[in-house]
């Protein structure tokens, strides 16, 4: 019985899970990987004694010393992060043990070592790869060590009981005959991995909310590395926004609860989640002019952004975080309110931003008033007077500015009657007469706003908002550009917006006297994210909703989290209590009252309180404990049923009468042993019925004796006999020989 | 702790608990009921009902259920090397944890508990519904290697046992004067799987380097399934004992001890006992009745058959096992008294296998002449129990039958023992047999 393969096995699988799991973190080069996948490969031909190799220690200790000095010079000269540094000798250290027949200690190490890259793992990643990868790492070990622990002791013994191998002959008995079993029972040991593993996940999640939580910090680790996204910093160079435009990583997932009212807007027309405000263009780049954010002051838990009340009610949106480099906070504009980040700025631009914006902080909600409003509102709002602050601000173009553009604006604009009208032209005629298109060369001379203009005609959000801000603020109106994210995808699953790198977006926000800021988006429908339906999409939403539900209620869990769960926990016990008590109340009320008219004389409350009880259905309590009564009942007869059913050999299908014969007389034969009589091997049937001496044992034993070898099958008399003197016995044996009736 | 019920409750027990149960709950309710309805004296009666009947209850049920409840564990845990790693792995992550905030080092942390309690409650479920049993020879010779066939049967509905180690728990005496009892655990096997509904059946050789008797308790069946973080062992009792006879060696090395018997062991005396000492041809003096036919027919001359003295064959054998108290710790006399042992079983098989009659006496018991193999058995069960006693002067009494037999007294004093017959005896001390081996 040899589990040495198996063991080997489940041992790689481990090894290369753990490993897996690092490359996932994106920590991992692609040549290491391969590299260490080679090594494996070999590993297990050395353990399968298919390759003769054999590293010796004294050179595997001298090569891992050399590797410290490679390892520093991967640190100091090469400048690799640390991780990578650790990683790599690690896996180095785990391929000199791989390369050679192993000891038990050697494997006890590798396992260690890819327990620890694990850990590792659980410091760089957050995603659901990790749970998955996880699992299929769990089984793996329960595999490993079981198969370890039953190699371990089966050494241990062999060490004891000296050099012989012990031979084990296993069997079972079938019909009182020997059916020898097989040697090999590795399905069954895989079998029971897989049972451990789900015991252990089945115990882990309830383990995982109720250990208690200590650090402030939640969510990540210090090891997690967050994404950097261009295009998202207080300068921005043209061009840059088309660059994480191709890539569909998602950045965040937000859940949005809409006021009463507003449900009926479409939210993919309304919202965008704004990042930052670019005000001043220089002919090559965006940059966000001005003194540095200001922070804002914090009440209790949040920051008021806005004093502003919102006579249409207030959007919160709940992002959930992807680790990224910025600084940025994003929101549904206009926002009114943040809570769950530590420290918030803001720029003269409206733009929020954190100095502290730490990866552990996977989450934050917003509360904005998201209320658009009418153009007729907007046509209204005509003034053309403009604070000197916003003048000053949101009128500047470039020193070197094509004069074409101005004179494209004024074409375009010349007979608008007002602002927004103005506004409305030029947003039509970029979205109308020009191209989208991400594939663009680089401008080297010139402006590249103009280029696109007069040029190319074909450009991405960026050149059209950018178009767009000129030409108002060449015909005098307040213009801004915002970088920011487009809706992303609805995920009805779980109710949120998935939003990725490609969801990126430029749009612009117009300055009206009354209504502020409003935004409007140039970019044709060809640049706007759609998602298609279909099989992908559905497969793509559940796995999202995975995702989410992973992020919100396994990543993202924190204290607060923790003491809500056990309060409403607390909340849910005590109110069935209570529900409880006040049945049992009720329940004790009707019963009086029912007594009470059953004896003749119910009073005029009791008849009143009985329809109202009946109304209440107060006697919910009474079919409760009737129910509890049928279940009892249920449980019993289906235990009493079961027993019986080892009890009367008769039921058991249709067996012959020898089968019959020695099925009866085991049972009685078990009815005498519980009585404590047991019959001695060397005892023929007859013999221990006439050691007895009692009349139904001896009857019972002619019976058996008569029908073991015929092939007459009992009679219903007979069987009626037999189970009349099987009760009998049974009824007079009651638990040992001293109280025996014979 | 509270391990299993010893035994099934009657059919009666569980209808008079839960006839007494019913109706006190009943009781309490109508107590209740008729309180609400404002029929106190009622209520008052019907708690006292079922405070009655609980009461009853209590004195009915508990002292049965108590009675039935084996409080000594038969089960013990037990954490290795290899547990100590892990609970310090355990402590490591929970630091991390706790430190980082991160999560899915609380993922972790969470299934790493949860290991540690499933290999707990796998290993309990391992150990369960097992049957142990070991047969091996009746009779076994110190020094002789004997097979054990261990047989282990697992009685699970489903699932299969692994990793199981049965050991074998023996008692063994210290060889202080104290004489602590100390329990040995023998490992006997180990089956590294046993499917649901089978048995595992495998045989070792044991080797008993020294005679006695030595008492097992029971068995202990050992895992440390499933990950080796918790070993878990279940004693089940199995009261037994293993008797380990002195190897018999041959006569010939103790011979010098013996010079007055010599010649009469080795040369067989013509008499008119009843065993054949020879067959030779007729003469006229012999008598008729003892000519033997066969052997007649086969020579074709008449052949007669000659008997042995009857008297010569019977040898008594009286061990006395007295001896100074402060020797008895001795590990020089010990070795002194196991080797007189063995002197003795040797002369008692001898004589027993050249058919003679043989008897040992010793402070314990006489076992009486006898022939035979069973016989021989029976003496060396007696040698392989005799241990040295402190000094009593105790007469060690060797019934004459009439006829005449060979005695001979092996002890440590010739002046401790008092030997009916003192004249006829050969007295060997327990240093002249080891100066014997030593020469």
């Amino acid at each position: 019985m040899n589990f040495d393969r198996f063991f080997i096995g489940s041992s790689y699988l481990l090894i290369a899970t753990s490993v897996v799991m690092l490359a996932a973190t994106h920590r991992l080069g692609s040549l290491a990987l391969a590299l260490f996948a080679g090594v494996m490969m070999a590993g297990v031909l050395i353990d399968l004694g298919q390759m003769r190799w054999n590293l010796p220690r004294r050179v595997a200790n001298v090569l891992m010393i050399a590797w410290l000095g490679a390892a520093l010079v991967e640190w100091q000269i090469l400048h690799l992060p640390p991780v990578a540094v650790v990683t790599h000798f690690v896996l180095f250290a785990s391929s000199l043990k791989l390369l050679r027949p192993k000891t038990n200690r050697d494997w006890l190490w590798l396992h260690i070592v890819s327990f620890c890259i694990v850990l590792m793992s659980a410091g760089l990643m957050m995603g659901t790869t990790f749970m998955l990868l996880l699992i299929l790492y769990l089984l793996a070990a329960a595999s490993t060590f079981i198969a370890f622990e039953i190699r371990r002791s089966q050494q241990a013994f062999d060490k004891e009981a000296g050099a012989l191998e012990v031979t084990v002959e296993l069997w079972r008995e079938v019909k009182d005959r020997r059916q020898p079993l097989p040697q090999s029972h590795n399905r069954s040991l895989f079998l029971f991995s897989i049972v451990a593993m789900l015991m252990i996940l089945l115990l882990a999640a309830p383990l995982f909310f109720v250990v208690p939580r200590i650090s402030r910090n939640t969510g990540r680790g210090g090891l997690l590395q967050g994404e950097a996204l261009s295009g998202f910093s207080d300068t921005v160079r043209l061009g840059e926004v088309a660059q994480i435009k191709l890539n569909p990583q998602v950045v965040m997932r937000i859940r949005v609860s809409f006021p009463h009212g507003q449900q009926t807007q479409s939210p993919q027309q309304s919202l965008r989640w704004r990042g930052v405000t670019l005000d001043n263009y220089d002919g090559q780049s965006w940059n966000n002019f001005g003194p540095a954010p200001t922070p804002i002051r914090r009440y209790g838990q949040g920051f008021q952004i806005s004093e502003t009340s919102s006579r249409h009610g207030l959007t919160e949106q709940k992002f959930f975080m992807e680790p990224l480099e910025i600084r940025n906070v994003f929101v549904a504009p206009t926002p009114i309110g943040v809570i769950g980040i530590p420290e918030l700025l803001r720029d003269l631009g409206d733009g929020l931003w954190t100095e502290a914006y730490q990866l552990n902080d996977l989450s934050y909600t917003v509360y904005s008033d998201t209320w658009i409003p009418s153009d007729d509102e907007l046509a209204a709002d005509n003034s053309r007077e403009y604070p000197r602050s916003i003048s000053q601000r949101y009128l500047q173009l470039p020193e070197n500015h094509d004069r074409n553009i101005d004179q494209l604006a004024t074409k375009i604009t010349e007979t608008a009657k007002t602002q927004l009208e103005a506004v409305r032209r030029i947003e039509q005629h970029l979205r109308t007469q020009y191209d989208y298109s991400l594939d663009l060369q680089p401008v080297e001379n010139g402006d590249p706003v103009a280029d696109f203009l007069f040029n190319t005609r074909t450009g991405h959000c960026e050149y059209f908002a950018s178009a767009m801000v000129l030409m108002l603020r060449a015909r005098h109106i307040p213009a801004r550009m915002v970088n920011g994210f487009q809706t992303g995808e609805y995920n009805p699953t779980v109710d949120v917006f998935t939003v990725r790198q490609s969801d990126a977006h430029s749009w612009v926000e117009v300055y009206f006297p009354q209504n502020k800021w409003v935004a409007f988006d140039p970019t044709p429908a060809a640049g706007l994210s759609a998602y298609d339906g279909g099989l992908m999409s559905m497969f793509r939403q559940y796995t999202e909703a995975m995702e989410m539900l992973w992020l919100e209620q396994i990543v993202a869990f924190n204290t607060s989290k923790q003491i809500s769960l056990l309060a409403s926990a607390q909340s849910w016990m005590s109110s069935y209590q209570k529900t409880l008590s006040w049945h049992w109340m009720d329940w004790t009320r009707s019963v009086s009252e029912k007594f009470d008219s059953w004896r003749g004389n119910p009073s005029a409350e009791a008849l009143a309180s009985q329809r109202e009880a009946k109304a209440s259905g107060s006697n919910n309590l009474t079919a409760y404990l009737f129910t509890l009564l049928l279940i009892t009942a249920a449980v019993f007869g289906l235990l009493y049923w079961q027993r019986s059913r080892f009890q009367f050999w008769r039921r058991a299908g249709n067996p012959s009468a020898s089968e019959s014969a020695i099925k009866f007389y085991r049972e009685m034969l078990r009815t005498l042993e519980r009585a404590g009589f047991r019959r001695q091997p060397h005892q023929t049937p007859l013999e221990f019925a006439a050691e007895l001496g009692m009349p139904t044992v001896s009857e019972i034993t002619q019976l058996y004796q008569r029908k073991r070898f015929s092939d007459e099958a009992l009679t219903n008399d007979e069987t009626a006999r037999v189970e009349m003197l099987l009760q009998e016995l049974k009824n007079a044996a009651p638990r040992n020989r001293k109280g025996f009736r014979r | 702790m509270l391990t299993f019920l010893r035994q099934k409750k009657s059919p009666r027990f569980i209808l008079v608990t839960a006839s007494l149960t019913s109706a006190a709950v009943l009781s309490a309710i109508i107590g209740i009921v008729t309180g609400q309805m404002g029929k106190y004296e009622f209520a008052a009666f019907s708690s006292k009902v079922a405070l009655g009947l609980a009461v009853l209850v209590m004195v009915y049920v508990l002292p049965r259920l108590f009675h039935s409840v084996q409080w000594r564990s038969n089960y013990a845990m037990h954490v290795p090397n290899a547990g100590l790693i892990f609970g310090a792995v355990i402590l490591l992550v929970t630091v991390l944890a706790l430190t980082s905030g991160n999560n899915l080092l609380y993922v972790v942390l969470a299934v790493l508990l949860a290991t540690m309690i499933v290999s707990i409650g796998s290993a309990r479920l391992n150990l369960r519904r097992l049957k142990p049993s070991v047969r091996y020879p009746s009779h076994i010779f110190a020094g002789e290697s004997v097979p054990f066939e261990i047989t282990l049967k697992s009685e699970k509905r489903l699932l299969p046992s692994f990793s199981l180690s049965v050991d074998l728990v023996e008692e063994r005496s210290s060889l202080t004067a104290e004489k602590t009892i100390l329990q040995q655990a023998v490992a006997l096997s180990f089956f590294p799987v046993i499917p649901a509904r089978s048995f595992a059946k495998s045989t070792i050789e044991r080797r008993f380097d020294r005679r006695g008797i030595y008492p097992i308790t029971g068995f202990l069946i050992n895992t440390g399934f499933p990950f080796g973080f918790v070993e878990q062992r279940r004693f089940i009792e199995w009261p037994n004992e293993i008797i380990v006879y002195p190897q018999p060696e041959p006569i010939d090395n103790f011979a010098p001890l013996l010079p007055l018997v010599a010649g009469q062991i080795e040369s067989r005396v013509k008499g008119t006992g009843s065993d054949l000492h020879g067959i030779r041809p007729y003469q006229s003096s012999d008598h008729h009745r003892h000519i033997d036919w066969k052997a007649t027919a086969k020579t074709r001359q008449l052949m007669i058959r000659e008997f042995t003295r009857e008297d010569d064959w019977r040898i008594s054998v009286i061990f006395d096992s007295q001896t100074d108290p402060e020797l008895i710790a001795d590990t020089e006399f010990r070795e002194q008294f196991e080797r007189a042992i063995v002197f003795a079983a040797s002369l008692l098989s001898h004589f027993s296998n050249l058919g003679g009659e043989i008897r040992l006496v010793t402070l314990d018991g006489d076992t009486g002449f006898g022939t035979g193999q069973s016989h021989l058995f029976e003496t060396l069960r007696h040698l392989a129990q005799l241990a040295p006693t402190k000094t009593e002067a105790a007469e060690l009494t060797t019934e004459q039958s009439g006829t005449r037999s060979f005695q001979v007294l092996i002890t440590q004093n010739r002046n401790t023992a008092t030997v009916s017959d003192h004249a006829t005896t050969h007295v060997i001390r327990f240093d002249e047999v080891s100066q014997q081996i030593n020469s």
